[in-house]
């Protein structure tokens, strides 16, 4: 896309928004993902001209995103208290859900949410967005080893985390 | 190895709701887009002019305020005065022309492609003026253009008229409701009524002045600006 072509880039935002607002509320951004994303997309577009043609857009603006989030998550954590990992509310659940069920998710998204930053942002990218591993080295722009390898010690934290008899059950 | 532990995220992808994009973000991001190419708040340009247009009517434009009126009176046919905004304003659907058609107009119009055909279209009575609608259930845009080398035609009282470009081209965005006044070539403003104009993007381009009214953003109507065609 030509920098400058503002009706061009308007389609982009509406086509991303909705992936670019989950980023942001999954990487810590919390009620105010509207304003970490909106900061992003006029970010992302005066940096139109790093954008390399022809590579996937979507990472390349959930990197700005995420980078965005986390400046925001820490500025607000340097405002507020000590940091306590990033509040995934269960409000993001549907509350129609068994009450077990429920339960259960919760408990997993709040441990996800306890992990530390660079485990969480892997987790989050690779599970809750659904990005592939080299869309998720694109946008915490780490090499790929790293995203495997970030992977795999989160995942084995929340097993830790996590009641043996909720996720282990069958292979006992 | 997939796990439960695994199956159990990716089923959580699934059930993690979050909020949809507002409906505005789009616009609120291109606003600021834009407002950041104007560069600075000294982009606003404040007009204290009520009595300097005075002045002018009475033919008395060398003071050095008047100097500032007269680059308005270069832009095309438009002036401005800062002074008391109204609350509200609607813009109106030109008249049914009642002898003149679009083909007795001595200038042609043009269209914004991202509109399409307007709904209805009107020529003053000198053959001057074009003016164009579309009606949409998010409300009306009025257009009218005329010869940017005109006397006034159009007399707006506005407090936070800014500065805007349109594909490299000058424009004035009213982002206020404010009086507007059209006068016939060579008529007296004083003698015409004013009334209450919704937020309007004005344009000079091609040789024309363009004025784009109706319940729009800045970037919407600055889009509707740039495909004119």
């Amino acid at each position: 896309m030509r920098s400058g072509d503002l009706d061009a880039y308007a389609e982009l935002v509406d086509r991303h928004a909705p992936v670019a607002l989950r980023t942001a509320v999954l990487l810590g951004a919390g009620a105010d993902a509207e304003d970490v994303v909106q900061e992003a997309l006029v970010k992302a577009y005066r940096s139109l001209g790093r954008y390399r043609d022809g590579a996937p857009f979507r990472p390349w603006l959930l990197r700005i995103v995420a980078n965005e989030a986390r400046n925001h998550h820490r500025s607000a954590v340097r405002r507020g208290a000590r940091e306590q990992g990033v509040p995934l509310p269960p409000e993001l659940l549907d509350p129609g859900e068994q009450v077990a069920d429920r339960q259960r998710k919760e408990q997993l998204l709040a441990a996800v949410g306890r992990l530390p930053e660079r485990l969480r942002a892997v987790v989050v990218c690779r599970y809750l967005l659904e990005l592939d591993e080299a869309e998720t080295a694109t946008a915490l722009g780490v090499p790929r080893g790293t995203v495997k390898s970030r992977l795999n010690r989160g995942l084995s934290r929340l097993r830790e985390q996590l009641p043996t008899t909720e996720w282990e059950a069958d292979r006992v | 190895m997939s796990d439960h532990l695994e199956s159990a995220l990716r089923e959580l992808a699934r059930d993690v709701r979050t909020p949809a994009a507002p409906p505005g973000l789009t616009d609120a991001v291109l606003d600021r887009i834009e407002e950041g190419r104007s560069g600075h708040p000294a982009a606003r340009l404040r007009w204290a002019l009520a009595a300097v247009v005075g002045l002018l009517l009475a033919g008395l434009a060398l003071s050095p305020v008047g100097a500032k009126v007269a680059e308005w009176l270069d832009f095309g046919g438009v002036m401005v005065r800062d002074d008391e905004p109204g609350t509200h304003g609607t813009p109106t659907v030109p008249s049914e022309p009642p002898a003149a058609t679009p083909t007795s107009a001595t200038l042609r119009p043009l269209v914004p492609s991202l509109l399409g055909e307007p709904d209805g279209t009107s020529v003053g009575a000198d053959g001057g003026v074009v003016s164009m609608s579309w009606g949409s259930e998010k409300g009306t845009i009025r257009i009218d253009q005329f010869d940017a080398t005109l006397d006034p035609v159009f007399w707006k009282t506005a407090p936070d008229a800014v500065h805007v470009q349109v594909r490299g081209d000058d424009a004035l965005w009213f982002p206020t409701p404010h009086e507007v006044v059209v006068t016939p070539e060579g008529g007296d403003p004083q003698t015409h009524p004013p009334r209450l104009a919704a937020r309007t993007l004005v344009v000079q381009t091609a040789g024309l002045t363009v004025r784009i009214e109706g319940d729009v953003t800045r970037a919407r109507a600055v889009r509707i600006a740039a495909s004119l065609e």
